[in-house]
């Protein structure tokens, strides 16, 4: 009994004394890294080419100084070619200042902006085409945009003069192998010329969409590469005989394959404004529109809810709604939805201008604009749109900058009420007649579209350019090695 | 006949003395029959043998006495008992034939028609008589009358018994196999029940009692003179058959039989003295002087073939002197081709039959196999309770001889057939079988045993081999990380299954259960009185959950742990030895080597096994030769494991490593301590804890009874010290270099070691509950007893319930081993050696790779590769690739020598989306669903690089060694191997060495001169392979000391 009595005191106080003292368990290891700087940053502006006599382009880029971000010695951004090994057309060496690069030369091809390194978080670049003489007349401004595998441009036409090209830029080492789908009103229209392409490796394809899919009064683009990476942009021209009736890039149209979007930066003033929506998914989509003032957001009489075929694009007219004020789209669906806008300004009786809007991503950290004409060289406006959804009014800090030496030379705040459009002009009694900004939210949800303005004799150039936060950082998974992977299923 | 006539072949320089042979008692023509005794030494038996002489029903009509040199008075005592027999006295060299053959001329003499005559004398008969054998009283009348219902018979043998053991059957005549081993036909100590009484003709009877005709004699020629003393017999009956006489055995005349020569009770003096050399020399002679003309040019290589292995086998055996005695014995055979040549002349004229009639009458071919097959049946068997000794018993099973445990029942054959196949044994194992192939249901089929802690086998042993000889192991960047020895071990069971190393997983894993529960068997022999208790002992353990557990989770050194701890234990018990046997030597190397292959398996079983051998230790120090025994034992492992023993003060994780690959899910880190007590040892196949409760109850009501308190306590000591290492490996976490994931390390073994006391002390409180429940009032307790005895009974039936409801599978499973496309593996052979990163999302989101060379991940990868740290550069790489952070990930892969990468299905989309997107790499079309991606630059393992690391060319390149040529080129650049950096990478330029440099931090490089030349590079493995030379070399000397001195086996004559 003595023997017993001494075995179970020892196994339970060993016990007993092991479960009190036990460490915690080993901490799960984060699926994830972390957030890392970008290291590598390729912008593709698809065509900087002069349009005719009277006609430049200025491709500008920067990174700007934000926080948590620092210039390493050595590290450079330049604009070239295709070709990595081109000559640098122009080039940074820190973070802050604008490079820029004027293009006047006709059938140029594209620029592209390599970094890589400590200047690769947050590089932005644009091209802005003035042209005033000659067919195409007007003013374009694109933000120069980075390979990617899927792209949507939505707003488009074919009908006679419209003469819409589909830029595909591969600058990478490898082809793209891709396809590009065309929608119109009445579904997706059969385009086998459009299947199965190859961009080369360091190549470029250029497609005329009016003669891919002629005669279409709205037509949605989608971009599938099934390999390797691709630029695509859209430039849109439009002529009647020997009018001409505009000219711009349309952005491409992001959060697609979800379900509640919003359109920001529709211009205000006269002229027409044209919603052009589709579902690219297999079902029905019902949508609910509402579009986002300076007093809020309000129900468009008529237009709250829409019906949308499944793989059809339908075009709604804003103007009347809108009243001449500029306005951001919010759309509800039921279905996945991608959704555009074209702004047309009449010029003269018989000569318009022509901008587009898409539906871009809210601002998730500093945007940056870098080629902003004021002063008697143009106006310019920040359309900041707070998401209907926010829960609390959002702000922004402007900043203001010296191009040429990235120096700060003001910064404005300023909030927007939830569910407002806010029209912030850049101006300024000091500023310079050319100036770049950042924009920075205090919160998610803030759209920032900047509307370019340059007046010419007889009337206005319009450009539209939606800010985009280019990623500082992304966050890469945690990577283990581990032997038996590929072995076992799941 | 002529040469080898006995008559004149003997030693002519023997005196022959005759003086008193007894006149003719028979009147010619009629039926006379001539005993002849030799007598040598044998006044131990001399008596009775006169005796019988003098009671037979049918005397003799003339006995004579051959005394070859007898130093007794073995003659006299004859003479004393059959005043009438005649004496002739013989050097004591002559051999038994001759001495016969004189003691046959001497009684013919006088006879009528002896020598020489026709006239009737067929009629006559010669007796042979040993002095050490006993006629019963009817055995010459039965002889004569079995003879006399065949004319053709000419040689009559009777059934020979035991001289001691009256029952014990020796012989109903006998043949020879073709490896010349000696055959009764009869089993292992049978018993006389008159089963046998049937016998018909047979090839040769023994020459104790053998009634020959008298002109058979003379054609025959008698004993051959080449045969002084063994096999003689066998040799005369072929003669006999082969002259067309039939050889037949009487069986109710009976003979008791010593067989005093041949089980060594007298000295041999006839020739050597060297028993087994004699027989041996006996058996081949006998074979080749016999065997039909066309057998003899096979049976001449085979029969040599086969005394080299058994020469090797006695050797093993610790038996040199039979060793050098088989050896000796085929040499004085071959040697002398004239002998040979001359008795099968002699013996052409003799050959009146077809050679089939005859080569029927040799034993059946299978006849050895069988008996193999026989005495391993034994094993099954529980045997006598005295008989814990298994390898002795074993041993005993193989031998003709008589034995010292006498079986006692009656019962008939068939009852006794039953009562084998009822073993309690065979029944464990047929239970154990039908159990584990119930539970592994969904392992049936083709594919690879993996998953869990298992990676596939490769194809052959020598791919095992392979992997345990070699420095450099190609796993990942590779490494020159020390092969586990437990590879060696699993190489040398699939060497032993045909090479095949699939199935040597196969059997230590799947086969765990049965095997687990035979060898708790064997040690439960040792431990517990009753059979019934014993077997319920061995199934309990046989189906610990911990070792469910293990195959479940794929962990192939628990497994192979819980299979080899009762052999351990039962060791350990042989070491320290008990009243019954002392402690042995070779019990002590046996264990360490036991102990040693534990280990390589299970590191930590070392340390457990150390604790307990410890304490054992301090209990015994009074035995100097015990504890100089267990510090064999200990020391062995330590030795026999090197170098990699040399690997632990550095890397004392391995400790708590187990064979295989620790992956997360496969142990539980927030196990609880008292789960360990209740036998579960966490992870995949983890039991309910109730289920372990009967046991930890069993246990401690076995420490209310006084009864074998020491076996409870050594039971409560073993779980005690399983419980105290478990804990502490339960309580720490591993990583191996080739998983680099920290997890919980599993305490799979010491759980094994907790349950396996704990079922110790059960079993003691188990046998003795019924008297316990009988005896004297326990009050409270006695129910109580009751209750836990039943709970504990049941037991291995709930666990046997629960693995078949749950089945082996999961992680553990079947597949197919290919990871890698055909075309990918078949590339991975190109002189380029191009090499491919597999991808894949874990559940938790992170991303798992794995750099492969060919087919995919074999067993022994996972603790080959290099150290994780190593893989830093390749991390960053696949990271960014995978979070399209954008980057030159392609140029770093192809500076690893990357050409492809691998998503195997199910893929996920978002990661194949990402990988597609990333400049460099080119989609590849696959039939299987897998994404497959390939660099568009070239990846080689060898590469030229400039001064600023820019790739010139690619070089091809070997597995391991490189050889290239290189072009002519500026100075600075670098011969790159896309290896791990190691000091042991050598390389030359047409001869001369080249300076070694690394490469981006990780790879082997080397400085080349501006002018071009013959490259080779070679990794050193001088050092591995003289550890190896000496670790093959300790392992031989281990194994020979650890065979039991194998006991002398008898010949019987």
């Amino acid at each position: 009994m003595a023997v017993f009595a001494a075995v179970v005191v020892v196994v339970a106080a060993g016990l007993g004394t092991l479960t009190a003292v036990r460490p915690a368990e080993i901490a799960a290891e984060e699926p994830a890294r972390g957030r890392l700087p970008v290291s590598n940053t390729v912008l593709v502006c698809p065509d900087p080419s002069a349009l005719g006599a009277d006609s430049s382009t200025d491709v500008t880029f920067a990174a700007p100084s934000v926080a948590g971000t620092a210039s390493v010695a050595g590290d450079t951004a330049a604009a070239g070619g295709l070709d990595p090994e081109s000559a640098a057309a122009a080039g940074l060496e820190a973070r802050g200042p604008v490079a820029r690069y004027p293009v006047e030369v006709t059938n140029a091809p594209p620029v592209v902006i390599r970094t890589l390194g400590s200047l690769a978080p947050g590089l932005a670049a644009t091209q802005v085409t003035r042209a005033t003489d000659g067919d195409a007349q007007g003013l374009a401004a694109s933000a120069c945009s980075e390979p990617g595998t899927s792209a949507w441009f939505v707003g488009l036409g074919t009908e006679i003069g419209h003469r819409p090209r589909l830029y595909l830029i591969n600058p990478g080492e490898t082809p793209a192998e891709l396809d590009v789908l065309l929608f119109g009103s009445g579904g997706e229209v059969d385009a086998p010329a459009a299947r199965n392409l190859v961009v080369p490796a360091r190549g470029r394809v250029t497609f005329e969409l009016d003669a891919l899919a002629p005669d279409l009064k709205q037509l949605a683009v989608q971009v599938v590469v099934r390999s390797g990476r691709v630029a695509a942009s859209v430039r849109d021209y439009w002529i009647d005989g020997l009018t001409p009736l505009g000219l711009d890039w349309v952005p491409a149209a992001e959060g697609a394959g979800t379900t509640r979007v919003v359109v920001p930066g529709v211009s205000g003033g006269a002229g027409e404004r044209l919603l052009h929506l589709l579902a690219p998914g297999a079902l029905d989509a019902r949508i609910q529109i509402r579009l986002l003032t300076a007093r809020g957001p309000i129900e468009a009489v008529g237009l709250e809810e829409v019906e949308l075929r499944a793989g059809t694009v339908r075009s709604i007219p804003l103007e009347d709604v809108a009243g001449g004020e500029p306005v951001a789209v919010e759309l509800t669906s039921d279905q996945p939805i991608v959704a555009g806008a074209r702004v047309v300004v009449p010029l003269t009786e018989d000569r318009t201008e022509m901008a587009y809007a898409a539906v871009v991503d809210p601002l998730t950290g500093t945007a940056t604009a870098t080629d902003i004409r004021t002063g008697t060289a143009g106006i310019a406006t920040l359309l900041l749109t707070a998401d209907p959804e926010a829960d609390r009014p959002v702000s922004a800090v402007i900043t203001f900058l010296d191009p040429d030496s990235g120096e700060v030379l003001a910064t404005d705040r300023v909030t927007v009420p939830v569910g407002a459009t806010l029209p912030v002009p850049i101006a300024g009694d000091d500023l310079p007649e050319r100036l770049a900004i950042t924009v920075l939210p205090s919160a998610a949800g803030l759209y920032g579209v900047l509307e370019l303005v340059e007046a010419v004799e007889g009337g206005s150039y319009v450009s539209l350019l939606p800010l985009r936060s280019p990623a500082l950082d992304i966050e890469v998974p945690r990577v283990r090695y581990d032997l038996s992977t590929g072995l076992l299923p799941g | 006949m002529s040469d080898s006539a006995p008559a004149r072949s003997d030693d002519p320089a023997t005196p022959v003395v005759a003086p008193a042979v007894t006149p003719a008692v028979t009147p010619a023509g009629t039926l006379a029959v001539v005993a002849v005794v030799v007598a040598h030494n044998g006044a131990r038996w001399a008596a009775d043998l006169g005796a019988a002489l003098a009671d037979q029903t049918r005397a003799p009509d003339r006995v004579v006495v051959v005394d070859t040199g007898s130093r007794d008075d073995t003659a006299e005592d004859l003479r004393a008992a059959f005043p009438a027999a005649g004496l002739v006295t013989l050097d004591r060299r002559t051999s038994f034939g001759s001495a016969i053959a004189k003691g046959a001329t001497a009684g013919w003499a006088g006879i009528p028609g002896a020598y020489g005559s026709d006239q009737a004398n067929h009629a006559s008969w010669l007796w042979v008589l040993h002095d050490d054998c006993v006629p019963a009283p009817d055995a010459l009348e039965e002889l004569l009358a079995a003879a006399a219902e065949d004319g053709r018979i000419g040689i009559v043998g009777p059934k020979v018994r035991d001289f001691t053991d009256r029952r014990h059957l020796l012989e109903v005549g006998l043949t020879i196999a073709r490896s010349g081993r000696r055959e009764t036909g009869l089993e292992p100590r049978e018993e006389d029940q008159g089963q046998h009484d049937d016998i018909g003709s047979v090839l040769a009877v023994g020459s104790a009692g053998m009634l020959v005709r008298r002109d058979v004699w003379d054609q025959l020629g008698g004993f051959d003179p080449n045969l002084p003393l063994f096999r003689d017999d066998v040799d005369l009956g072929w003669r006999a058959n082969l002259a067309g006489h039939r050889v037949a055995v009487a069986p109710r005349a009976v003979v008791h039989h010593v067989q005093a020569a041949a089980r060594g009770r007298r000295t041999i003096d006839a020739a050597t003295r060297r028993r087994h050399l004699l027989d041996r020399r006996g058996a081949l002679y006998v074979l080749l002087a016999n065997l039909p003309g066309r057998a003899l040019w096979l049976a001449y290589p085979r029969l040599v073939l086969a005394s080299v292995a058994r020469s090797v086998g006695f050797g093993l055996g610790k038996l040199p002197g039979l060793a050098v005695d088989e050896l000796a014995a085929v040499l004085l055979v071959v040697a002398r081709p004239d002998r040979v040549w001359r008795a099968r002349r002699a013996r052409r004229p003799l050959r009146t039959v077809p050679d089939a009639a005859v080569s029927r009458l040799l034993a059946p071919r299978g006849a050895q196999v069988a008996r193999a097959l026989e005495s391993l049946a034994g094993v099954f068997s529980l045997g006598s309770p005295g008989s814990a000794d298994i390898s002795a018993r074993g041993h005993r099973a193989l031998e003709t001889g008589p034995s010292d445990d006498d079986f006692a029942d009656d019962e008939p054959a068939g009852v006794r057939w039953l009562r084998r196949l009822a073993r309690p044994g065979l029944v464990l194992g047929v239970a154990l079988a039908v159990i584990t192939l119930v539970a592994s249901r969904d392992l049936i089929g083709a594919g690879r045993l993996m998953g869990g802690a298992l990676l596939p086998a490769p194809d052959g042993a020598s791919d095992l081999w392979a992997t345990y000889v070699g420095t450099w192991h190609d796993v990942g960047l590779g490494s020159d990380t020390t092969a586990p020895p437990y590879l060696a071990a699993m190489a040398a069971l699939a060497t032993l299954l045909a090479g095949k190393a699939p199935i040597a997983v196969e059997v230590l894993l799947l086969a765990a259960v049965p095997l687990a529960g035979l060898t708790a068997l064997l040690a439960a022999r040792r431990l517990l009185e009753s059979p019934w208790v014993r077997v319920w002992a061995a199934a309990t353990y046989a189906l610990l959950p911990a070792t469910a557990g293990a195959i479940a989770g794929a962990r192939l050194g628990t497994s192979v742990a819980a299979v080899l701890l009762p052999l351990l234990a039962l060791g350990a018990a042989r070491v320290v030895g008990d009243g019954r046997a002392p402690g042995s030597w070779s019990s002590a190397w046996a264990s360490g080597l036991c102990l040693a292959v534990m280990a390589s398996f299970v590191p930590v079983s070392y340390v457990i096994a150390a604790a307990l051998l410890l304490v054992v230790a301090v209990g015994a120090a009074r035995s100097g030769a015990v504890v100089a025994r267990l510090a064999v034992v200990l020391v062995t492992p330590v030795l026999l494991l090197l170098p990699w023993t040399l690997e632990l003060p550095t890397r004392p994780g391995l400790l708590l490593l187990e064979a295989g690959l620790p992956g997360p899910g496969l142990s539980d880190a927030a196990l609880a301590p008292v789960r360990l007590l209740l036998q579960s040892s966490g992870g995949p196949g983890a039991l309910p804890w109730w289920l372990g409760v009967p046991l930890v109850l069993g246990a401690l009501s076995s420490l209310l009874s006084q009864h074998r308190r020491r076996l409870v306590l050594a039971g409560w000591a073993t779980a005690g010290t399983g419980l105290a290492v478990g804990l502490a490996v339960s309580l720490s976490t591993v990583s191996t270099p080739t998983a680099q994931t920290a997890v919980a390390a599993w305490p799979g073994f010491p759980v094994v070691v907790v349950a396996g006391g704990l079922l110790l002390a059960c079993a003691v409180g188990v046998e003795r509950a019924q008297d316990r429940l009988r005896g004297r009032s326990f009050g409270w307790r006695q129910p109580v007893a009751l209750g836990v005895v039943g709970l504990v009974v049941v037991t291995p039936l709930l666990l046997a319930g629960w693995w078949m409801l749950r089945g082996t599978d999961d992680p553990l499973a079947r597949l197919d081993p290919v990871v890698l496309p055909p075309f990918v593996a078949a590339d991975g052979d190109e002189p380029a050696r191009p090499r491919t990163v597999t991808l894949d999302r874990a559940a938790d989101g992170s991303i798992t790779y794995a750099l492969l060379r060919d087919t995919g991940p074999r067993l022994g990868d996972a603790e080959t590769g290099p150290p994780y740290d190593s893989f830093d550069v390749l991390d960053e790489a696949v990271g960014d690739l995978v979070s399209g952070r954008g980057g030159d990930e392609a140029r770093v892969l192809a500076e690893h020598a990357v050409r492809y990468l691998l998503v195997t299905p199910p893929v996920d989309a978002d990661l194949v989306a990402t990988i597609d997107a990333v400049p460099g790499l080119r989609r590849l079309s696959t039939d299987s669903g897998a994404a497959l991606w390939r660099l568009s630059q070239s990846a080689s393992r060898l590469r030229l690089v400039d001064a600023d690391g820019a790739s010139l060319a690619e070089l091809p390149a070997g597995a391991e060694a490189a050889a290239a040529a290189v072009p002519a080129g500026a100075d600075g650049r670098l011969a790159v191997l896309a290896e791990r950096a190691d000091p042991r990478w050598q390389a030359t330029l047409d001869g001369t060495p080249l300076v070694a440099q690394t490469v981006d931090g990780w790879a082997q490089g080397f400085r080349l001169p501006g002018r071009g030349g013959d490259l080779e590079i070679t990794y050193d493995q001088t050092d591995r392979t003289r550890w190896l030379m000496v670790q093959a070399g300790l392992v031989g000397l281990v194994v020979l000391l650890a065979v039991p001195g194998a006991r002398r086996s008898d010949v019987t004559p």
